[in-house]
């Protein structure tokens, strides 16, 4: 009679919120196969969350023994390594030369981080009007951090404060970056005008040397280490595989870490994340607010970028075209090409690729800073909790 | 509602630290490009 227990154990464990859980790795699987929504992560993802849902979880973890999904969290996500490998491989993707050329749209990269910290407060009013959902500062700034677009940055800092939401938080980041072409075009034409959206930016493009795009990754690293240490990990890693490709000497690493670090990484990464979404941490209640949380930040970021380039052009003789500060989300390079695509809505002949593409670059820098400063503060307010 | 004053901090600090930060990359561009300016004809 036991032996036939033991031997149908996986049906008798099998539960509704397993099934739910199933249902959620099946969608997830279909917008990343079928719609192409970010399938590098959301299908590795999809598939760790059927995984880890399977009876008896021997995947994470079963009569104290861990499986190899515990094992890549442990290895590759408790300490924070996969993600900082991540960030290697985007410095190593990105050209830092529109930028350089253009560094007033730095401040676009800055403003445009505003839907993280307005979440941050939205989320802790939410979670103090209902206080079975248990959220604190931390919690709220993990759920904010999903504004940074930008999914290490989302994961290095949820790990670090709210481990219990990384599952949720780290789907709402990527599948919200994926739908930036749905949400950032209403917020972008709520908040401009037909003629705003048709201002032309200057096109002459200024020269810049070899040595500035080879000095900038170590500058910047410095510069971000003292003024926010605890950005550091994140900036070191990101500004270190811009290095690779910038120098010149290193295109072979640069290859590998452009193509095969990061594939590797992203496909140990998108599997574990999965792992995290076992049904009894992800079947609550802060799990919808936190999926609420994310399209919250995405707008409010868009919105930040925007008014900060109307603020600006009370200012300036030379306007600039305000959807560029919508551009200064990390989501690169998406939100650009949606800035560019709405441009030539309006004007078959206005050209922002470039600039947009400056703002683009930059909110990765921001989002970075800004994840960094929520690790240095929050704490700091905690009284070093 | 201390942690709503604090989350309050966050975001004022938080917005202004980036800023701050953004603003010192902007002078280190200035800077390199100072020093370091394009060779005529690159």
């Amino acid at each position: 009679m036991e032996v036939l227990l033991k031997l149908f154990e996986g049906f008798a464990a099998l539960s509704w919120q397993s099934s739910v859980m199933f249902a959620i790795g099946f969608v997830l699987i279909f917008l990343a196969i079928a719609k192409g929504y970010e399938p590098m992560l959301l299908l590795p993802i999809g598939f760790g969350a059927i995984l880890v849902n399977l009876p008896l979880q021997t995947v994470w973890e079963h009569e104290g023994i861990p499986g190899f999904l515990k094992i890549f969290y442990d290895k590759g996500i408790q300490n924070e390594l996969f993600p900082l490998l991540i960030f290697v491989a985007i410095g190593a993707m990105i050209d830092f030369s529109p930028l350089i050329k253009r560094p007033k749209m730095l401040f676009f990269g800055a403003a445009a981080q505003f839907g993280i910290f307005f979440t941050i407060l939205v989320a802790l009013a939410l979670g103090k009007g209902f206080p079975d959902l248990n959220i604190g500062l931390k919690d709220a700034a993990a759920i904010g951090i999903i504004g940074s677009a930008d999914g290490p940055t989302s994961i290095y800092v949820a790990q670090k404060f709210s481990q219990q939401f990384l599952g949720p938080i780290t789907v709402a980041a990527y599948s919200y970056m994926s739908l930036v072409p749905i949400i950032q075009p209403p917020v972008i034409k709520m908040l401009t005008t037909k003629k705003e959206r048709r201002i032309r930016m200057d096109n002459r493009d200024s020269q810049i040397s070899r040595i500035a795009l080879i000095i900038f990754p170590i500058a910047v690293t410095i510069v971000a280490g003292i003024a926010s240490p605890q950005s550091v990990a994140l900036v070191g890693a990101l500004m270190f595989g811009n290095l690779l490709r910038a120098c010149g000497v290193l295109d072979k690493l640069s290859q590998s870490a452009q193509n095969e670090l990061s594939n590797l990484v992203t496909l140990f990464l998108g599997i574990t994340i999965g792992g995290t979404m076992r049904a009894d941490v992800f079947l609550r209640p802060q799990t919808l607010l936190i999926m609420l949380m994310g399209l919250v930040a995405f707008i409010f970021d868009t919105a930040g970028g925007v008014l900060f380039a109307k603020l600006m052009n009370l200012f300036s003789k030379h306007k600039i075209n305000p959807m560029i500060g919508a551009a200064g989300i990390s989501a690169f390079p998406m939100s650009s090409r949606i800035v560019q695509k709405i441009a030539k809505e309006e004007d078959p002949t206005n050209f922002i690729l470039m600039d947009a593409i400056s703002a683009n670059v930059s909110g990765q820098l921001g989002s970075v800073i800004a994840g960094g400063l929520i690790l240095q503060i929050v704490p700091l307010l905690l009284g070093g909790a | 509602m201390t942690d709503v004053i604090n989350a309050l901090i966050v975001m004022g600090a938080g917005m202004t630290g980036v800023f701050l930060v953004i603003i010192l990359f902007y002078l280190v561009i200035l800077i390199l490009r100072k020093i370091f300016p394009a060779k005529k004809g690159s």
